[in-house]
């Protein structure tokens, strides 16, 4: 019965924080102090007192805010030692100066936070529809993943001999490469091209399987679609 | 074609397309030039209004889509449900995120101090990020970027855009000093 008594008469108001940087950029601007000069002391004393409180009121801190504490007095104690001019380069470095770094991150990351949820918040009301499975090859037959395979599988073992690879030598076939040649081919034709000249324009077998992986990154990402044309299976931009 | 027919197919189109379109791409599509597609949509938005209807069109980051109006959405809300707003570490990590995208789980972690694991997670699920592959370096982390349900919901046409707005911000604030 006394429990109440005790906690009657006051107030307890002790903000809660996403985490350590959360913490440490919330002293930072209370304090108004410069984000590239930050007076260690003071911000560590008042680190290591929310802590404490936090503490008291049985508030379960994470243990990265014990890492952030011992960050803070290990830079204490760095500040404490002379500064020699003589020391090599990093050494001499200010040792608050990733701290600040990462703090100046924290902060933009905080500004985007904000802005987003004002984004967010305008847009919610438009309630809009999920995209549907109306794509635009609403009238083409959709090509299954055996099709394909079966016409890669032909076309591999009838057009994939190696003939000019009498010297083994490593080969490098970037993804990024195939797919910007894919996007200029389909760029170029916008009605359409034949997989099968794709692949031709290939001459190693690596350079096929890598093309390979590129039209099926373009389908994935809904940049273009696979279609069956009156020579063969084709693929083009998906103007949708 | 006339303009009330165009303001009928762009309709049609809007409605079948559940993703928000360009101008640019609206005026490829209905093959017709960009200053015409501009005035079916005011045709489309005149009609909307003056006929007490539940949509209209609406234009976020340059993207044009048919939406409910937003005077309705307090109704619509008690009948469906309203998906609850993103806690404010979900709101952040996705912030992180749109910074550096693509970028690996111990990146965003190293930004905010804390363990991003269930936020991620629930993120995921929420479709507002999606894996984009691996970072080629030991372990091979997974690297993590927004989707286009992200540009939805926020009315972004880029992440770039979010970026540059926030940019301008910054600027504007340091010229004060």
């Amino acid at each position: 019965m006394d429990i109440f008594d005790d906690t009657g008469d006051y107030e307890i108001s002790l903000p809660v924080f996403e985490g350590p940087m959360d913490l440490l950029l919330h002293l930072v601007e209370k304090n108004r102090v410069d984000i590239h000069d930050i007076p260690i002391h003071k911000i560590t004393d008042q680190y290591l007192a929310y802590m404490n409180q936090a503490r008291k009121f049985d508030l379960a801190l994470g243990s990265s805010f014990f890492l952030m504490a011992a960050t803070l007095l290990l830079i204490k104690s760095r500040m404490l030692l002379p500064v020699r001019s003589q020391d090599s380069g990093d050494e001499s470095e200010d040792p608050r100066r990733e701290l600040s770094r990462s703090l100046e991150e924290f902060r933009a990351v905080k500004k985007i936070k904000l802005e987003l949820e004002k984004l967010m918040e305008a847009e919610r009301p438009y309630r809009k529809r999920e995209p549907g499975e109306v794509k635009s090859g609403i009238f083409d037959r959709p090509i299954s993943a055996e099709r394909l395979m079966a016409f890669f599988g032909a076309l591999w073992k009838k057009e994939g001999r190696e003939q000019k690879e009498q010297v083994f030598e490593a080969e490098e076939v970037s993804l990024e490469d195939r797919l910007k040649l894919l996007r200029s081919w389909l760029g170029q034709c916008r009605e359409g091209i034949l997989l099968k000249q794709f692949f031709l324009s290939q001459h190693t077998r690596m350079e096929l399987a890598v093309s390979l992986v590129a039209v099926l990154e373009t389908v994935r990402t809904g940049e273009a679609v696979l279609y069956e044309s009156m020579e063969g299976l084709s693929i083009r931009r998906d103007c949708l | 074609m006339s303009l009330p027919r165009l303001a009928a197919s762009l309709e049609a189109l809007l409605f079948v397309r559940g993703n928000p379109l360009t101008l640019e791409e609206l005026s490829g599509l209905l093959k017709t030039g960009s200053a015409e597609v501009e005035a079916a949509l005011s045709e489309l938005e005149k009609k909307y209004s003056s006929e007490n209807s539940g949509i209209t069109v609406h234009c976020s980051g340059g993207r044009w889509c048919l939406a409910t109006k937003p005077e309705y959405d307090g109704w619509i809300s008690s009948v469906l449900g309203r998906s609850a707003p993103l806690s404010p570490a979900a709101l952040e990590t996705l912030a992180v995120i749109a910074c550096k995208e693509p970028v690996t789980r111990s990146e965003i972690e190293q930004v905010r101090g804390v363990s991003a694991d269930r936020v991620l997670a629930s993120l995921m699920e929420k479709g507002l990020i999606e894996e984009r592959g691996r970072m080629d370096i030991p372990g091979k982390p997974i690297l993590y970027g927004t989707t286009a349900l992200f540009l939805k919901d926020t009315g972004l046409s880029s992440v770039e855009e979010l970026k540059t707005r926030c940019m301008n911000e910054i600027t504007k604030e340091e010229s004060l000093f």
